[in-house]
């Protein structure tokens, strides 16, 4: 059973923002600038998904909301390619074709088949730049 | 919260990453159970992002998949491999797709679907088929050419006779005898101006001078445009015979060891008429000791014919300038054994990242000739293990064709 995630979490404040609890959700704005300085900790307390790679598609973080959904450990999943083997679902010009942009921030509907279930999401795609360290996919369930 | 168990989880990595999408549907298409390849293939093309049901999504490419599981009795297959052209909903930029779908009853209210990206093998046998029905075509058009041009090179042949025989019988004895009455009236001159009067002796011996000058002036022009035309009809037996030649081997659809040389050659005389219309001037650059090549004669007279051609239209963009020049450089493939032909002119050129989308299939470009020809241009050179590039510095800068060709063995030919 999935565990009941919080809606926010407090999260590190952002460099040059004002310090102070800075609830990280889904659609924030600032979203990218805050997962750059989370810990694994905190984004396993995410109430969303989250899949940290790098440029090459490489997984290097993988939350425990998203492993919990899709079924597998992040330790199976680190160090993988994620489009091409973690979740293939992806793999198409919708999602994984968007990553090759210089940088990204797009929200869309997509149908994950987590244990084979087809389950309804909104992806959000993130890239800071060409030059980032990493990129995202976060995964909110319908 | 669950913990997958190892064994639960490499079975899910292991359904994830199965090459081929699978799915569970009851009768209605509904999906109960999809896997990572599945919704990979069926999203792009899943309206407003819904993927609830396979048959909504195939409908409005193939609404017959929807009837199959009514019309089926027992358990089984439903159809095999059956390929469905998809195209993505996105009306800014169409992605089509090729999925073949087998639908298999395996439960009273259970379907498994299996399917497949095979746009890659459409691709492969619309391209073979394609080139089957070209060679059809071609081999046809030879026998027409061949049994046209032979009518042609018979009238030719007959024109070529008459205008040599008019050549040789080019006396005119008319005009001969016109000079000498003019030469008899200034021999005579005092005679007949004593019994005509001195003005008209004078005016008729003018007169006769003024008719024989302007007959032999005519005389002169006729005998010159027979010249002219003698050439013309040479010239004309010449390219028929290049085309008879060529037509007969590609009936045959032989190679034979040749220099590119020759075949280049051939080429600029059957463009001589276009690039001199447009006043452009061809130096030749070949280097010595170049290798004979293995090469379907037919096939690259063509290739080089069209590179030409497409070089000479590539001027008709450009204002009318002196200096129009295609250099045809021949040299030493710069790796391995080979030939490296360029011909480089220097017309308007093109944007550098233009150069592929030149070689696109059913596309055209004006100012660089026919897409089509590039295309096929380029599958003739490939089949000889060749490279074909269109290159350009930029618009102004002129252009290259770069036709590279290893020097292989000629296969042995095919005996029927």
């Amino acid at each position: 059973m999935v565990r009941r995630m919080r809606e926010s979490v407090d999260f590190p404040t952002p460099p040059g923002q004002a310090r102070g609890a800075a609830p990280m959700e889904f659609r924030d704005e600032h979203l990218l600038e805050s997962l750059t300085v989370a810990t694994p900790e905190q984004l396993d307390a995410l109430p969303f998904g989250v899949v940290r790679m790098d440029l090459h598609g490489i997984v290097d973080g993988y939350n425990r909301f998203e492993s919990d959904l899709s079924g597998l450990s992040a330790e199976r999943v680190v160090g993988k390619p994620f489009f091409e083997q973690v979740a293939p679902c992806t793999n198409n010009y919708m999602v994984a074709e968007r990553f090759a942009e210089d940088s990204l921030d797009e929200q869309l509907d997509y149908v994950f088949t987590y244990r084979m279930k087809p389950t309804k999401v909104r992806l959000r795609l993130l890239k800071a730049s060409p030059s980032a360290e990493h990129q995202y996919l976060l995964v909110e369930k319908s | 919260m669950p913990t997958a168990s190892i064994d639960h989880e490499e079975f899910i990595q292991f359904l994830y990453q199965c090459p081929v999408g699978i799915a569970q549907i009851d009768p209605g298409g509904g999906i109960t159970l999809l896997n990572a390849k599945g919704s990979q293939l069926l999203m792009p093309h899943a309206p407003r992002a819904l993927l609830e049901n396979l048959f909504d999504v195939l409908d409005p490419h193939d609404p017959t998949l929807r009837g199959l599981p009514s019309t089926f009795e027992g358990y089984g297959t439903l159809c095999e491999h059956r390929v469905v052209r998809v195209e993505s909903p996105d009306a800014g930029s169409p992605r089509v797709q090729h999925l073949a779908f087998t639908l298999l009853k395996i439960g009273p209210e259970t379907i498994m679907a299996v399917f497949e990206d095979v746009s890659r093998v459409v691709a492969a046998e619309d391209e073979a088929r394609d080139l089957l029905t070209t060679a059809a075509i071609e081999s046809g058009r030879s026998e027409l050419a061949a049994e046209v041009l032979h009518d042609i090179g018979n009238a030719v042949v007959g024109i070529g006779t008459r205008t040599a025989t008019l050549l040789e019988d080019s006396g005119w004895p008319e005009l001969d005898q016109l000079g000498k009455l003019g030469a008899f009236l200034s021999l005579r001159a005092e005679e007949l101006a004593a019994s005509l009067g001195a003005k008209k002796a004078e005016a008729l011996a003018r007169l006769v001078g003024e008719i024989h000058g302007a007959l032999d002036d005519r005389r002169r022009r006729t005998e010159e445009s027979m010249q002219s035309f003698t050439a013309s009809v040479h010239h004309i037996q010449e390219i028929l015979n290049l085309h008879r030649h060529y037509a007969r081997q590609n009936a045959r659809g032989l190679r034979e060891r040749i220099p590119l040389r020759a075949i280049a050659e051939d080429a600029l005389t059957i463009q001589a008429s276009a690039l001199e219309k447009r006043s452009i001037a061809i130096e030749r650059r070949t280097a010595p000791g170049l290798p004979k090549l293995s090469l379907d004669r037919t096939r690259m007279i063509q290739v080089l014919g069209n590179l030409l051609k497409n070089a000479c239209e590539a001027f008709d963009a450009c204002p009318a300038e002196a200096g129009r020049t295609i250099v045809v450089e021949i040299a030493p493939a710069p790796a391995g054994p080979g030939v490296r032909m360029e011909l480089r002119d220097n017309a308007c050129g093109f944007a550098p990242e233009q150069a592929e989308s030149f070689f696109e299939k059913d596309t055209s470009t004006k100012g660089r000739g026919s897409g089509l020809g590039l295309y096929h241009c380029r599958k003739v050179v490939e089949a000889h293990g060749g490279t074909l590039v269109l290159r350009s510095d930029g618009p102004g800068c002129g252009a290259s064709s770069v036709l590279t060709l290893p020097d292989t063995p000629t296969p042995e030919p095919d005996h029927a």
